[in-house]
């Protein structure tokens, strides 16, 4: 006969059993955004690439090797790339040994050529007519932004707009 | 009224051009050729949508991630599903094109994770409780089947009353 309030070790410990697995998961799961999308690009060698930009000049990964590069993907019906725009048009004019390079992702040439003409343009950027870069690098939407080191490594994904405060760090990792 | 126009703006502006002019500018990569892996012998030409279509049900959009890539129509997947038929034309097979996806966008990307050790929890786990629940079932039932139905009074087994409350206690039972 179990003493009144005693505990019953048996019940106890199966509900340990049950209980303890959804607390393990719901603590690990309630830290995780659902919808981020895992980065399995980063620390990896950059993708090789061969794209024109929109003046018809070629660029591929190989020529940008020694040189720390930003590779931004944007498009003109995106809000947070316009928001980003200016913000990279100074960080290119103020680290000139940075490569800075736009792919044009899912958007026209010519609203493109708008869009640079009426907001500024100080780097190039590259026409990915079918999007087969952006596969490449594991893009998802835009705007989205790869720092590579002078390895040609894959320093740092930033799958959103990019701030001051996140730019310059990252700068100073691949100017290393 | 004009919050459904500005709603409208919002939309229109977040919303890629259907179509494009892009055709007219060469991509540097062949985008019939998986790096590293020969394909195979093509499948007929009748056979090419299918096929595709059949891979991208099996692939999670990276933009709507509650859809397949075949049903989704973000640029993401569209881009995607043309990569698919493209390879599949070429000549690879599910498991190259799937490959493929998953070394650029990881293994997140398949709607349902592979059957191997790694993920035997999720496919072994629904069964293993569902059967623990119903052994443990089976066994209350049996243990309740095993009691009598009627529990006989201690006066019954030759139970001698060990003081005078016990002895009207058990009186008053058997009445």
């Amino acid at each position: 006969m179990t003493r009144r309030g005693a505990v019953n070790v048996r019940y106890l410990l199966a509900g340990l059993v049950v209980v303890l697995p959804l607390l393990y998961f719901l603590a690990t799961g309630f830290g995780n955004d659902p919808h981020a999308v895992p980065d399995v690009r980063t620390g990896t060698p950059a993708p090789r690439f061969d794209l024109v930009d929109l003046d018809g000049k070629h660029w591929s990964m190989e020529e940008l090797k020694g040189k720390p590069v930003v590779l931004n993907f944007w498009s003109t019906w995106c809000g947070p790339c316009k928001y980003e725009h200016p913000l990279l048009l100074q960080a290119a004019k103020a680290y000139p040994d940075v490569v800075f390079l736009g792919v044009i992702y899912s958007d026209e040439p010519e609203a493109v050529r708008r869009y640079l003409a009426q907001k500024g343009q100080a780097y190039p950027h590259l026409v990915d007519p079918t999007g087969a870069i952006a596969i490449d690098f594991g893009v998802t939407g835009v705007p989205e932004s790869f720092f590579i080191d002078k390895q040609g490594t894959i320093v740092h994904k930033e799958a959103q707009a990019l701030y001051p405060q996140t730019l310059q760090p990252l700068l100073a990792r691949i100017r290393q | 009224m004009p919050i459904v126009v500005a709603l409208l703006g919002l939309a229109l502006a977040q919303t890629p051009p259907a179509g494009g002019e892009f055709g007219a500018i060469e991509a540097g990569e062949d985008l019939s050729v998986i790096p590293g892996i020969a394909a195979g012998e093509p499948p007929p030409p009748e056979e090419v949508a299918a096929l595709a279509q059949h891979i991208g049900q099996q692939l999670r959009c990276p933009v709507c991630q509650g859809l397949s890539v075949a049903d989704s129509t973000s640029p993401a997947a569209v881009n995607m599903q043309r990569r698919i038929k493209v390879l599949v034309a070429a000549g690879y097979t599910e498991a190259d094109i799937k490959a493929f996806f998953i070394e650029r966008y990881g293994e997140w990307l398949l709607l349902a994770p592979p059957a191997d050790r790694r993920n035997m929890l999720i496919y072994v786990g629904p069964g293993l409780v569902l059967g623990g629940g119903l052994a443990w079932a089976a066994y209350t039932m049996m243990v309740w089947r095993k009691e009598p139905d009627e529990v006989p009074l201690p006066s019954d087994q030759g139970h001698a009353p060990k003081d005078r409350y016990e002895q009207r206690l058990l009186a008053e039972l058997e009445d």
